[in-house]
C-alpha cells in the first residue's frame, strides 16, 4: 500500500504534470530535446491494469478530500485559493489520465519519443546498485539484459542509453552494457574526472571506455548544485511550497480517515498549504501559487544565465562545443519541488526563444555530432552520499550481500542444470529469477541506511530471499507445489516474460 | 513572440485546467474545523515508519493473490550456507567490505594436524596491481586478526585506485596457512590522474579539470569513516607473518 501511494504521488505530482507540459510545448511549437530514464519497474507499474484502476480510485478520494477542503477553508481566503487549486489539479490529473492518455502512460511517453522530443533510456531491471554486484557478472548481465528486453517490449525499439542506478559505476561494467548494444551511460562528476587517463576536456565531453566502445558522460557539478544544494538550491526558496507540511499529518484523523489508509495510518495526501518561508523555522506562511510561479520563472532565467556564462567560459578552452550534463531525479520535479515542472517548462522556452548560446541535446545527439572521443577508463563512483558505496554498504545493510551472492550462485547453477525446464519447473525457475532481482533492488539497502521504513525494507528483503531459497530447495528435492508457485507468481509478478536462462 | 509566449504559458498545466468546465461547490457542506490549518511545532517525517502495515499492503503490482499455499514460505533465513567462500566488495577509495564462511571441515582438511586449536584467524590483504599499471607480482600488505566468530569486516586499504584481494587463514608456528582466497577488486581512485604527456586534443585540460571540479564534493579522507566499522588496529597488524612459502615480502 505504501509503495502504491508513492507511485500515485509520483503520477499526480510529477509524471502527469510533465506530460502536460510536453504537450503544451509541442502545441506551442517549442523545440526541445530531453533524455528521460523510465525504469522497467516504473513502466511495469504504468502498465499494470490493477494499479491503473486503483490510481483512479485514489484520485477520486483525493478529489473528494479537496472538495471538503474547499468548504473547510471557505472563510480563510489565504487557504481557500490553494484548496481550489488542488481540486483543479487533481481533477485535471483524472481527465488527463483517463481521457487524454487512456491510462497508458508508457504509450504517452513513447509518443513524445516518436515525435523526437524525448529520448527514453532505461536502467537495471530492479534498480540494482551494480557496483555491489560486481563479483557476479552473470547477475549484472541479467539485470541489464532483462531491462533491455523490457524496454523493447514497452517502446518497440532498442534502448540507446543506460541510466546507472544511483550513477553507480565500476570499471568493466561497459563490457556488459556493450553486449546489450547500449551506446552510453552517465557517471557522477568524479567518475569521469578521475578517469584514467585523465579526461582531456574534464567533464565537458564524454570519453569512450577502454574495455568496450560505450560512451561515459559526466555530470556537471555546477549546474547540479544550483538545483540540489540544500543551502543554495532553488527548491529551498521561501516562496516555494513546503513539502513537509501536509494535511495528512496536520489534521484530525477522523476527518482524514475516508481519504487515507483504512487503518488510519497517516500518509502524505499531497495537500499542503504552506510555503517554505524559513527553512529553519516551524512557523510557516500560506502558499501563494502565483508568487511561487513568478519565482520559478526567475530561477529558470537564473539557471539559463549561469549556463550561458559557463559555456562562454569553457568554449575558448576547447576545440569542440562544451557539453553540460545536467541530470536530475524526475521526482524532484513536482513531488519534492512542487514548482519543478513549471521551472523546467520556463527553462525550455527560454532556451528556445531568449538566447542563442546553448541548445538542448541528448547524449545520442552529441555522439552523432562528435563520434570521435578520447578513450579512457572512468573511475568507480556513485552519486550517493560520499560519492561511492557507503549508502549501500553499511553496518545497517551489509548483511544482505551474503544472501544475495549465494542466491546469484544458486540461480546460475540452476539455470545451467535445467536448461530446458518445462511446466511447473520452468515457472519455478522464472519465479526464482524474479525473487532474486527483487531482492537485488538498491532501494532496500538505501532505506535500511536512511533509517525510515526500515522494518518494511528488511521484511521485503527477507521475503524475497526466503521465497527464492524455498523454491530452490523444492526444485532440488523434486517437491515443487503448484499452489506455492502460483501464489508467489501472483505476489511478485514483475517481468512476466522473464526467462531464467538469462542466468545460464 | 517571446513576450507573447509568457502570457500564454505562465503555467501550462494550469492553462489546461482553465480550459475545462469547473465544478461549482455547495457552501452548505458541513465544516469540520473552524481553524483552517492547525500549526504543529515539528514537521512530520517524510516517510513515517509506522511499523504496522495493512495485511492488504502487500508489495506493489499485486493482483488478487490466490489462497496462501498449504506449506507457506517461512521467512527465517539461514545464518550460514555451509559453503567455503571469502568475498570482497570495494566501499570507497580507502576501504573494503569482506564477508566469509569457512566451515569446520575446510579447516580440518587444510590446516596441518599439529596446528594449535587456538591459532589466531587472520585476513591477509594483498595488493594485486596499481591502477592502470601492468600487473606486478602481488604483495601482501597487512594481516588483520579476526575473531573466529566474526564473519564480516571492513578493511582499510593503503592506496586508492589499486587492486586488492584477501586470504583468510590461520597462523601456525609463525606461518600463515591460507584456507580461502577472495575475488580481486579495485578500490576507487581519489584524485585526478597525473598528465600522461600525450596530447590528444586542442584543449586547456588543466583549466577544464579545474572547472569540472568546482562544487564537487567527494568522499572525505579516512578520518571521515566511522572508526568502529573499520578493523581496530591491533598490535602486529600491518606486520606479516614470516615463513609463508612462495612469497617475497615487500618492506
Amino acid at each position: 500500500m505504501l509503495e502504491e501511494n508513492w507511485f500515485y504521488e509520483a503520477l499526480t505530482e510529477t509524471y502527469l504534470p510533465l506530460l502536460a507540459h510536453f504537450t503544451t510545448l509541442l502545441d506551442d511549437r517549442v523545440p526541445f530535446r530531453l533524455t528521460l530514464s523510465l525504469s522497467p519497474t516504473l513502466c511495469s507499474m504504468f502498465s499494470d491494469v490493477l494499479l491503473q484502476e486503483r490510481y483512479l480510485w485514489h484520485l477520486g478520494k483525493l478529489i473528494r478530500l479537496a472538495e471538503k477542503e474547499i468548504d473547510r477553508t471557505a472563510r480563510h481566503p489565504e487557504f481557500s485559493k490553494t484548496a481550489k487549486m488542488y481540486y483543479d489539479r487533481f481533477s485535471e490529473c483524472r481527465r488527463l489520465y483517463e481521457e487524454v492518455y487512456a491510462r497508458d502512460l508508457v504509450a504517452a511517453f513513447r509518443g513524445f519519443q516518436d515525435r523526437g522530443v524525448l529520448e527514453i533510456i532505461t536502467c537495471s531491471a530492479t534498480h540494482a546498485f551494480l557496483p555491489n554486484m560486481q563479483s557476479s557478472e552473470r547477475a549484472v548481465r541479467a539485470q541489464i539484459s532483462v531491462s533491455a528486453d523490457a524496454y523493447r517490449r514497452f517502446f518497440g525499439c532498442d534502448p540507446k542509453g543506460f541510466w546507472l542506478p544511483e550513477c553507480g559505476y565500476y570499471p568493466g561494467l561497459e563490457t556488459i552494457l556493450d553486449k546489450e548494444d547500449f551506446r552510453y551511460f552517465f557517471v557522477d562528476t568524479h567518475g569521469l574526472l578521475f578517469a584514467d587517463p585523465r579526461p582531456d576536456y574534464g567533464v565537458f565531453a564524454p570519453v569512450i571506455c577502454k574495455e568496450a566502445p560505450v560512451a561515459a558522460f559526466g555530470r556537471d557539478a555546477e549546474s547540479s548544485r544550483s538545483v540540489w544544494s540544500a543551502d543554495e538550491g532553488y527548491p529551498g526558496h521561501p516562496s516555494y511550497r513546503e513539502f513537509y507540511r501536509d494535511i495528512g499529518f496536520d489534521l484530525d484523523i477522523d476527518y482524514l480517515r475516508p481519504h487515507i489508509d483504512p487503518l488510519g495510518i497517516r500518509i502524505q495526501t499531497g495537500i499542503k498549504y504552506y510555503r517554505v518561508t524559513d527553512r529553519k523555522s516551524p512557523d510557516k506562511k500560506p502558499y501563494e501559487r502565483l508568487e511561487a510561479l513568478r519565482i520559478a520563472d526567475e530561477h529558470a532565467g537564473d539557471f539559463l544565465s549561469n549556463r550561458g556564462q559557463q559555456i562562454r567560459r569553457l568554449a575558448p578552452l576547447m576545440d569542440r562545443p562544451p557539453l553540460i550534463v545536467a541530470p536530475y531525479d524526475a521526482e524532484l520535479f513536482g513531488h519534492w519541488w512542487y514548482e519543478g515542472p513549471e521551472w523546467l517548462n520556463f527553462l525550455i522556452r527560454k532556451i528556445a526563444f531568449e538566447q542563442d548560446t546553448l541548445s538542448l541535446v541528448t547524449a545520442s545527439d552529441y555522439l552523432e555530432r562528435h563520434p570521435e572521443n578520447q578513450r579512457s577508463e572512468p573511475s568507480f563512483s556513485s552519486w550517493g552520499e560520499g560519492g561511492f558505496s557507503k549508502m549501500w554498504l553499511h553496518e545497517s545493510n551489509d548483511w544482505i550481500y551474503r544472501h544475495l551472492s549465494r542466491m546469484e550462485e544458486l540461480m546460475t547453477e540452476s539455470a545451467r542444470r535445467y536448461p530446458e525446464a518445462e511446466g511447473l519447473a520452468r515457472r519455478a525457475l522464472n519465479q526464482m529469477a524474479r525473487e532474486l532481482m527483487l531482492a537485488e533492488s538498491s532501494d532496500w539497502a538505501f532505506i535500511m541506511k536512511s533509517g525510515t521504513m526500515v522494518n518494511y525494507a528488511v521484511r521485503r528483503t527477507r521475503e524475497h530471499i526466503a521465497n527464492f531459497l524455498r523454491l530452490h530447495e523444492d526444485m532440488n528435492k523434486n517437491t515443487l507445489e503448484e499452489d506455492l508457485v502460483a501464489y508467489l507468481e501472483s505476489c511478485n509478478n514483475i517481468f512476466p516474460e522473464i526467462d531464467y536462462r538469462v542466468y545460464a | 513572440m517571446v513576450a507573447e509566449y509568457r502570457h500564454q504559458i505562465l503555467n501550462a498545466f494550469e492553462k489546461q485546467m482553465a480550459t475545462k468546465k469547473r465544478r461549482v461547490f455547495s457552501a452548505a457542506s458541513r465544516r469540520t474545523d473552524s481553524h483552517p490549518h492547525p500549526v504543529k511545532s515539528v514537521s512530520p517525517p517524510l516517510r513515517p515508519d509506522t511499523g504496522k502495515l495493512s495485511a492488504a499492503a502487500k508489495p506493489l503490482l499485486h493482483h488478487e493473490p490466490p489462497p496462501v499455499p498449504r506449506r507457506p514460505v517461512r521467512h527465517e533465513l539461514p545464518a550460514m550456507y555451509n559453503e567455503t567462500y571469502l568475498r570482497v566488495l570495494p566501499r570507497d577509495p580507502y576501504s573494503l567490505f569482506t564477508y566469509w564462511e569457512i566451515p569446520g571441515d575446510t579447516v580440518s582438511k587444510t590446516v596441518p594436524e599439529n596446528t594449535e586449536a587456538s591459532s589466531p584467524a587472520l585476513l591477509r590483504l594483498y595488493e594485486v596491481a596499481a591502477r592502470g599499471g601492468r600487473k606486478p607480482r602481488e604483495k601482501p600488505v597487512s594481516d588483520i586478526p579476526v575473531g573466529k566468530q566474526i564473519f564480516s569486516q571492513y578493511i582499510r586499504v593503503p592506496e586508492p585506485g589499486h587492486r586488492y584481494r584477501l586470504e583468510y587463514g590461520t597462523a601456525s608456528s609463525g606461518r600463515f596457512v591460507a584456507l580461502c582466497s577472495s575475488n580481486e577488486v579495485a578500490v576507487p581512485a581519489a584524485q585526478v590522474q597525473k598528465p600522461s604527456g600525450k596530447k590528444r586534443a586542442q584543449a586547456d585540460t588543466k583549466k577544464l579539470i579545474d572547472f569540472s571540479a568546482r562544487s564537487l564534493a567527494i568522499a572525505a579522507p579516512p578520518s571521515d569513516f566511522t572508526a568502529d566499522m573499520l578493523e581496530t588496529p591491533v598490535p602486529g597488524a600491518g606486520q606479516l607473518m614470516t615463513g609463508y612459502p612462495g612469497l617475497t615480502y615487500g618492506t
